[in-house]
């Protein structure tokens, strides 16, 4: 269907070869910037409150980029469909670290898309999708991850697909 | 809403910083707030239509993935909930992942930075469920299934 094949041609753009020298993707969305940005890997929870749990939360906290200038960034995505970026930053949490991407400056919030990062100074740039592979090892193959998550599976069982039990697409 | 300039990095190859004056440590004050519970990236990238049940599955799988959820205030305010009821677990928090789309009201703690409000909720006040009927307009986003 047209709709669904415009999204992942969209969503594809992110796709790309193991190492590159330099990679942000425009997606062609509103306030988005190609951005490369630099800097410490951080918890943002213990950011702003100072309730700073070992290893930036192993996994259970949203991680952003903290610029050597005070910037705080927020990384909301990375490049895996529908997933984010802290598989990516987690292994660098408290070192520094060098993303590439885009920094969507809607008015009402500021995100950062994680497309690249290099995890060593002396490395070239990698996609971000640790997401996926730590997926599949979980769970094995997909096509589809977002679709075969037994959580998801578990979730829209129970609420339907419109999330309000009861109610079906017309 | 703070913003803060950036430099962009097309065209560049050299790697670039923020740049700008130091960032400001977050403003931090009570605040209720009411709103639809939305997956963050959809929602402000503006990649796709984000609200109600037409996105729900979506928001779903966005959650599960460990993208941020937000609180999207009747203001049009964003807010990045870090913190819900006590727990700071905020990647793939069960709790956020169920009522994804809800319309809630929720009392918090909130800390504005370099263009995000995060919030941290202390209590929701009131969940009305699901009250954003969209999928007439707009179907399922996205795949139209």
């Amino acid at each position: 269907m047209p709709h669904r094949r415009c999204l992942i041609a969209a969503l594809a753009l992110l796709a790309a070869p193991a190492v590159v020298a330099h990679a942000a993707e425009p997606m062609g969305l509103a306030d988005e910037k190609p951005l490369e940005v630099k800097g410490k890997v951080v918890d943002l929870l213990c950011e702003l409150t100072g309730d700073c749990p070992q290893g930036c939360g192993q996994g259970r906290r949203q991680l952003g980029i903290l610029t050597a200038d005070g910037r705080l960034v927020a990384a909301a995505k990375g490049a895996v469909f529908f997933a984010g970026a802290v598989p990516d930053l987690l292994p660098l949490c408290g070192r520094e670290v060098h993303a590439d991407g885009l920094l969507v400056e809607n008015p009402a919030m500021t995100l950062y898309l994680v497309q690249y990062l290099k995890p060593s100074p002396e490395a070239g740039f990698v996609p971000a999708d640790a997401f996926l592979a730590a997926w599949k090892a979980q769970n094995g193959e997909a096509e589809e991850w977002w679709r075969a998550d037994p959580t998801v599976k578990a979730v829209i069982g129970q609420t339907g697909v419109l999330g309000v039990p009861g109610l079906k697409p017309e | 809403m703070r913003s803060f300039p950036v430099a962009s990095g097309l065209g560049l190859t050299a790697a670039l910083t923020l740049l700008g004056a130091a960032g400001p440590a977050a403003a931090t004050e009570r605040v209720q707030v009411t709103g639809e519970l939305v997956d963050s990236w959809c929602a402000v990238s503006g990649i796709m239509f984000a609200y109600g049940t037409a996105h729900h599955q979506c928001a779903v799988w966005c959650a599960v993935g460990g993208i941020p959820v937000s609180l999207k205030a009747d203001d049009g305010r964003f807010y990045m909930v870090l913190k819900i009821e006590g727990d700071a677990v905020n990647v793939a928090n069960p709790k956020l992942v169920t009522i994804q789309g809800h319309r809630v009201t929720v009392d918090g703690e909130l800390h504005a930075r370099d263009g995000v409000n995060y919030l941290l909720v202390d209590q929701v006040a009131t969940d009305e469920g699901i009250v954003n009927l969209t999928h007439a307009e707009y179907g399922i986003v996205p795949f139209g299934e």
